[in-house]
């Protein structure tokens, strides 16, 4: 059985958000606020 | 199983990959079909732009259109062979159950017809040298089958009608005595047939857990769907104008094509790798549930012990001479040609004493019977030598006078509660002493529960023997439970005990009265000499009859639900890499600032984008071998496992694009 209270399983759920959620926004933050702060 | 890709079997992949192109295929992996839209939107643009340069050059957008369409043929490739194999396999089993001629019997009269034409409740007759026709079950006689065409396996075993070992499979053939048997499956209808249209994709269903997947990759592909028709406003806004073939370039991409395309093969290879180990599966559902049974259990006869119990010691009574005992053992057994008799000559021969040595003339046998309990030989010169149960002899010497004695009472306790059998020898109605039988934990099989234990699956020793006996014997092989003297309801009861705390419970059987505990488990693995009935409530069959194949099927199952969640976890993984090519790559042209996101230094906007999608569309090839041979399983403990598996395919999937990537850009700007 797979323990739920672990680094290990704390660490993958939070990749999983972060990264799922990084996908989602990254083009679009890519036109605005990357180019902007990479333009100022 | 070594050789992965047979050659014919890669041609007509090839042709299938072709076939499967048809819409109405595609469209049962919601995935995948997307791409094969995207195509088709992909080729109108590619002519316009031979004719007009606003989409981007002409070699641009028809390379585009080109691995878009390898990534499909890709795709259907990665399932066409999965099931190739998997019909080769079958093909193999079948080719056992080719026509042969049949004797009919009707009426008394036998007539010859061939083996198709055999129909459910037919009768026919099989003597010695007849290849059996079709599945049934003996109503008249007992043979001995050569099952070698079947099982691998050489001994010849004993069916004969009534009871558990009255059912004979198709292909196998009679080696001795004659046999009438009524037929008990449609041609057609056999195990074998109903899982052949099971890995042909014919009646393939797809398994919850699979249906659940695709739901999510559905779900992903529907937010990068968004995310894409989102950029478009955005992109406008900034005065960057993207091509259709870039839009498409990075939907396809962002997409789980790499699992979407996989998936089905991961499925096919699984039930194709149970039937590798001789395991037919009524449906794939099956193998996935047996991936994460939490008990297991097995009769103790055959999976645990050898089966046979044999002679460990010999414990005469105080004032009885070793050696005299030892020979009356001997005699005793002389005749007896059960197991246990063989072990005691066997045993007696450690004594310095043999058979040959023995002066048997004018002895004869008493044979085994179930009243007495007690079996013997009454020699020449009318000593009476008896070996039994202690209760039988118990019977027989208080019946003649004779008092048993308190130290013999003892010692059958002691064996007893240290897992032996005791066997107490008389002699003219007198203890002598008592034989101490042991059953014979299998070699190796301690190491196998260990195993479980690690994949964390509790195992429960099914056995008659009463409870010390079966304590001992569990405490040996290191099962965790046992059920002991039991009834075929205590199995049942277990089962739901079990399945009312959430488990999942796998076991085996063979026997008619196996079948209600075979239904209501979730795995129930019957074995194929088992009864019909058995076979029918279990939802695999086992053509090896080995007990311990459960613990393959298990391990078989994990594999399966590994491959799964590790190839996704790898598709998702790779998103990160291809953003880091294609979204600098979109826009560099406007916002020039925004080189400094080509982190992999691609070579222009144009060869990083098809980088992307080609490392895309070749991944899915490279990852075929994984996907039908399955993710290596380690019993090392679920939390270990999954910190493995993340660290290979996780981080692993997030590194490898980006090698892949600039590698491929490197030789594409050779030409660009």
């Amino acid at each position: 059985m797979l323990k739920t209270d672990i680094v290990t399983f704390a660490v993958m759920t939070f990749a999983v958000i972060f990264i799922v959620a990084a996908l989602s926004f990254f083009p679009v933050h890519a036109l605005s606020t990357i180019a902007e702060h990479l333009s100022l | 199983m070594n050789n992965l890709f047979e050659k014919e079997q890669v041609i007509a992949s090839i042709k299938q990959s072709f076939v499967k192109l048809d819409p109405r295929q595609m469209i049962k992996n919601p995935i995948m079909f997307t791409v094969e839209i995207c195509t088709a939107v992909m080729l109108p643009v590619t002519i316009y732009s031979a004719f007009s340069s606003e989409q981007g050059s002409f070699a641009y957008n028809a390379w585009v259109l080109f691995i878009l369409f390898i990534t499909l043929l890709f795709a259907n490739f990665a399932e066409a062979i999965a099931e190739a194999r998997g019909k080769a396999q079958a093909d193999s089993l079948r080719k056992t159950r080719e026509e042969t001629p049949a004797k009919l019997y009707a009426n008394g009269k036998i007539t010859i017809i061939s083996s198709s034409q055999l129909k459910k409740g037919d009768e026919f007759v099989c003597e010695a040298g007849d290849v059996i026709p079709a599945d049934g079950e003996i109503v008249e006689g007992l043979a001995s089958i050569d099952e070698s065409a079947i099982t691998g396996e050489s001994a010849p075993v004993i069916r004969e009608a009534g009871g558990d070992k009255s059912s004979v499979t198709g292909g196998t053939k009679v080696l001795s005595d004659r046999i009438r048997v009524v037929v008990t499956t449609q041609p057609g209808e056999s195990f074998l047939d109903k899982m052949i249209a099971l890995v042909e994709g014919a009646s393939r269903q797809k398994t919850p857990n699979e249906i659940a997947l695709t739901i999510l990759l559905a779900v992903f592909t529907l937010v990068f769907l968004i995310v894409c028709i989102t950029l478009k406003p955005f992109a406008d806004y900034t005065g960057t104008v993207i091509t259709i073939a870039s839009f498409l370039s990075l939907f396809v991409c962002l997409i789980p094509t790499t699992i979407g395309g996989l998936l089905s093969a991961i499925g096919i290879a699984g039930m194709d790798r149970a039937l590798r180990a001789n395991v037919i599966t009524k449906s794939g559902k099956a193998v996935e549930t047996a991936g994460d049974v939490d008990t297991l259990l097995l009769d103790k006869t055959g999976t645990i012990t050898i089966g046979n119990r044999k002679a460990t010691a010999f414990y005469p009574v105080e004032n009885v001479d070793r050696k005299q005992f030892v020979e009356y053992c001997l005699l005793s057994s002389v005749a007896d040609d059960t197991p246990e008799g063989k072990s005691i000559v066997e045993l007696a021969h450690n004594d310095g004493l043999t058979v040959r040595g023995l002066n048997t003339q004018g002895t004869r046998m008493i044979k085994f019977s179930a009243e007495t309990k007690s079996s013997g030989i009454i020699l020449q010169d009318g000593t009476e030598i008896r070996k039994g149960a202690y209760d039988a002899i118990r019977r027989i010497t208080e019946s003649a006078g004779e008092t048993f004695p308190e130290s013999v009472m003892q010692l059958v306790k002691d064996i007893t509660s240290n897992g032996g059998t005791p066997l107490v020898v008389a002699v003219n109605k007198k203890v002598l002493g008592v034989i101490e039988l042991q059953d014979i934990i299998k070699p190796g099989i301690r190491e196998r529960f260990e195993r479980l234990r690690k994949m964390g699956v509790k195992t429960v020793m099914v056995t008659g023997d009463n409870p010390l006996t079966a304590k001992y014997i569990a405490h040996m092989a290191g099962v965790d439970d046992f059920i002991a003297e039991a009834k075929p309801e205590d199995k049942m009861n277990y089962i739901k005990a079990e399945q009312q705390n959430g488990k999942l419970v796998a076991m085996m059987g063979d026997g008619t009265n196996d079948a209600p505990a075979l239904a209501q488990a979730d795995v129930g693995v019957a074995m194929n000499s088992g009864t019909q009935a058995a076979k029918e409530a279990g939802n695999m069959v086992d053509l090896d009859n080995d007990p311990t194949k459960l613990i393959e099927i298990v391990e078989i199952g994990k594999q399966l639900l590994m491959t799964r969640g590790t190839l996704t976890t790898f598709s998702i993984a790779n998103d990160v890499a291809k953003y880091f090519a294609i979204v600098p790559a979109l826009f560099m042209v406007s916002i020039p600032q925004l080189a400094a996101l080509n982190i992999m230094d691609l070579h222009s906007p144009e060869s990083a984008i098809l980088s992307a999608v080609i490392f895309n569309a070749i991944i899915i090839p490279l990852l075929i071998p994984l996907a039908l041979r399955g993710v290596k399983y380690k019993p090392i403990g679920a939390s270990a496992l999954l910190r493995r598996n993340l660290l290979i395919f996780g981080v692993g999937g997030v590194i490898a694009p980006f090698v892949g990537i600039k590698l491929i850009d490197l030789i594409i700007g050779l030409f660009f």
